[in-house]
């Protein structure tokens, strides 16, 4: 039995504006799993879930920007861990119901150099988590991987670098920043 | 083969998804994040814990701020009602 809203592939290719093949891929390559696999056998069809909705916004924004499919799947896998922590203590905790209200705390992610993953949460200055080194993510990767720590704890200062772009991570060359709290809120779910 | 020329219906792609968590999925996991690499999984774990810890200490925060709000809010709120 389907509990909550569901959505087939079409809908979501329509809604995100994006080519079914897109989606398929991210399906193939494991980095969402339909939630609802209830469908079994020929001209059964799979149902997504509210999550899965902005799983694939996420992505594919993150693949936009060329992010590798193993990053995105690295960090999808982060997001529903969390939720899957949060729940332990609040059930009826989900996602991205939760991140779409209006007190919720903006949670974001930053890919640093292109070679580190953090998280932030808070407002004017928001803690960071991560970061996850990318070079440990990619298949066959023999890298052991060690969570890559943000410029602040290395002794850099990320504001006063005459290199840096100012944020908490001190990212010295590229930085790309992503509002996981705003894509919630702009999923067409009403 | 002339199959994988046609536009993709909503059933191909269904089906396409279908394998990823049976058969495929085994394999192309490799690419997402090595999860058979506890290592890497342990990593995230961490992240997620982390962030999930904090998550709830600032909604927690913020449920406690809204409460302290409370008291001064239903004279006007009535007021306004009225």
């Amino acid at each position: 039995m389907v509990h909550g809203r569901t959505f087939t592939l079409s809908e979501l290719a329509r809604s995100l504006d994006a080519p079914q093949h897109k989606l398929i891929h991210l399906c193939e390559k494991g980095v969402i799993a339909p939630e609802f696999q209830d469908a079994a056998g020929r001209g059964s069809s799979r149902l997504f879930s509210t999550r899965n909705f902005l799983e694939f916004a996420i992505a594919l924004r993150l693949r936009s920007m060329m992010t590798s499919v193993a990053a995105v799947g690295a960090i999808l896998l982060v997001l529903r861990r969390f939720e899957l922590v949060i729940q332990e203590d609040l059930p009826e905790f989900s996602l991205p119901d939760k991140l779409r209200d209006p007190g919720a705390p903006d949670l974001r992610l930053i890919v640093s150099d292109g070679t580190a993953i953090y998280f932030s949460l808070g407002g004017v200055e928001p803690k960071l988590f991560g970061g996850i080194p990318m070079d440990g993510l990619e298949s066959g990767s023999q890298a052991e991987p060690r969570l890559v720590a943000p410029a602040a704890k290395q002794g850099r200062s990320p504001q006063t670098s005459r290199n840096g772009f100012g944020g908490p991570e001190g990212s010295r060359f590229v930085r790309l920043e992503l509002s996981i709290t705003a894509i919630a809120r702009d999923l067409p779910l009403l | 083969m002339a199959g994988s020329f046609r536009p993709i219906n909503d059933r191909d792609s269904l089906s396409l998804c279908a394998r990823a968590p049976h058969s495929g999925a085994t394999a192309t996991h490799h690419d997402v994040a090595r999860s058979n690499d506890k290592a890497v999984t342990d990593l995230l774990d961490h992240v997620a814990a982390e962030l999930a810890a904090e998550y709830v200490r600032l909604m927690e925060a913020a449920a406690e701020a809204d409460t302290k709000q409370v008291p001064s809010s239903p004279p006007d709120q009535k007021r306004g009602s009225r």
